[in-house]
């Protein structure tokens, strides 16, 4: 299906650009959270390991 | 091969020197050699060897890419060498993805998970080239779907533009994709001229700070993997094939099972890769190329091109400011997906100047983004204009 029948080539851009940039942005945000959260739990995991001995 | 049409008759004659300068320049180092050598040779062999096929039909006997009848196809599968590899490969879009399976298992995700926002902001900038060409191309007279088939060369990843061009705009897909590979070569010989033309020689040998970048695991670097596909897959299903393709040569580099990667990495890659730059040089043959609107594909091609080297090195200079020259400008042209080629090409440039300078996992970092953020723009395209 042609989503776009009714948009300007100029708008298709635009539309596309800005869609990237979010999404694009969004996966950086994820990828700084997990690496956090591994970051985290691997801390953790070290604090358990010192703890125990 | 001199019957017929003159012109056609010359480009013959063009294309064959043309091929012989591609492997010279391939095995010089000059151009990409991986794509050039066999792709020059086959262009400058099927120009060469036309033949009478019937009474009045001249032709070759290595590809017919139009064909689409079943029962002339199964005729042509058994004459035309190159056409299985052809028909079961290439017009299909299998190949991009083996080509991708390739570049996720040769590509480390570690550099963009040290800097996400950096490297996704620097790949945002460098896809001013995809999207910039595709009102030009409109107003040139392409249909929106043409037009964007021929704009994602901006991103400057060749199975990204065989999969848009199949997606839409099956009719140009072998004119614009032979117009991709050409130019994603020409970055290996182009770019590192850009570089220079836009970053003065004192930034370009700015050092980059590489003591605050975080060590990532290859378990974290799995995780990532994994949920970015499924994520991906998720908004855009119609890319969901060439998602996978790359992130499961990802997990795969990731997972250490040697065997695998070495069968990725050699067969998969390097095998299609191969069987791409002989297909794409047989493809070349005169009628194909001295079309009109190959020339405005070519211009439109190049223009992409240079539209993302420049949007990248805008990046650049942003993230320059930005941290208060502490960012070399030239790492933006890394933005421009062709992995690793655009990031190999900044480092040997900024070493040009300061041989102490190392900005390769900066560069590689927005390189490996340029490639999401590709295959975003091709997954958004395909979505609206389908």
């Amino acid at each position: 299906m042609n989503t776009a029948t009714n948009m300007g080539s100029l708008q298709i851009a635009e539309l596309t650009y800005f869609l990237c940039a979010v999404i694009s942005l969004g996966i950086a945000v994820i990828i700084s959270i997990l690496c956090r959260f591994l970051a985290a739990s691997r801390s953790e995991t070290a604090t358990k390991i010192d703890s125990s001995k | 091969m001199v019957h017929g049409d003159p012109m056609i008759t010359f480009g013959r004659f063009f294309l064959i020197a043309l091929g012989f300068s591609f492997v010279y320049f391939g095995a010089r180092d000059i151009l990409e050699p991986l794509i050039m050598i066999p792709m020059g040779l086959g262009m400058a062999t099927v120009n060469a060897a036309v033949l009478f096929l019937t009474a009045n039909t001249m032709g070759t006997i290595f590809v017919d890419p139009m064909v689409s009848d079943t029962a002339q196809l199964m005729d042509i599968l058994q004459i035309d060498w190159l056409q299985p590899i052809y028909t079961f490969t290439f017009s299909n879009g299998l190949i991009a993805c083996l080509v991708f399976m390739g570049i996720g298992v040769i590509t480390d995700v570690g550099y963009l998970m040290m800097k996400p926002f950096t490297s996704m902001f620097i790949a945002i900038f460098a896809e001013l080239g995809s999207v910039a060409t595709l009102p030009i191309a409109v107003k040139m007279g392409l249909t929106p779907q043409e037009a964007a088939a021929i704009a994602i060369v901006g991103g400057a990843d060749g199975p990204m533009v065989l999969f848009t061009s199949l997606m839409l705009a099956k009719h140009l897909f072998v004119p614009i994709t032979i117009v991709a590979y050409l130019y994603l070569s020409l970055t290996y010989a182009v770019y590192p001229y850009m570089i220079r033309l836009l970053v003065p020689t004192k930034l370009r040998g700015i050092k980059m700070d590489l003591k605050g970048i975080p060590k990532i695991t290859p378990g974290e670097k799995m995780a990532f993997a994994t949920i970015t596909c499924v994520i991906l897959s998720l908004l855009f299903p119609v890319a969901a094939p060439l998602f996978l393709s790359f992130f499961v040569g990802v997990v795969i580099k990731e997972s250490g099972v040697t065997r695998f990667v070495e069968f990725m990495e050699n067969t998969v890659l390097y095998g299609s890769t191969f069987f791409l730059g002989l297909l794409l040089g047989v493809l070349c043959e005169a009628n194909t190329i001295f079309n009109p609107k190959v020339w405005i594909l070519l211009f439109l091609g190049s223009l992409a091109l240079l539209l993302s080297g420049i949007g990248g090195i805008i990046g650049g200079y942003i993230m320059y400011f930005l941290t208060r020259g502490k960012y070399n400008p030239a790492v933006g042209i890394a933005g421009v997906s062709c992995v690793p080629t655009t990031a190999k090409v900044v480092q040997k440039e900024v070493r040009l100047v300061n041989k102490h300078a190392m900005i390769l996992p900066f560069a590689m970092g927005a390189n490996v983004c340029g490639v999401i953020t590709t295959a975003i723009l091709a997954a958004i395209y395909v979505t609206l204009l389908r």
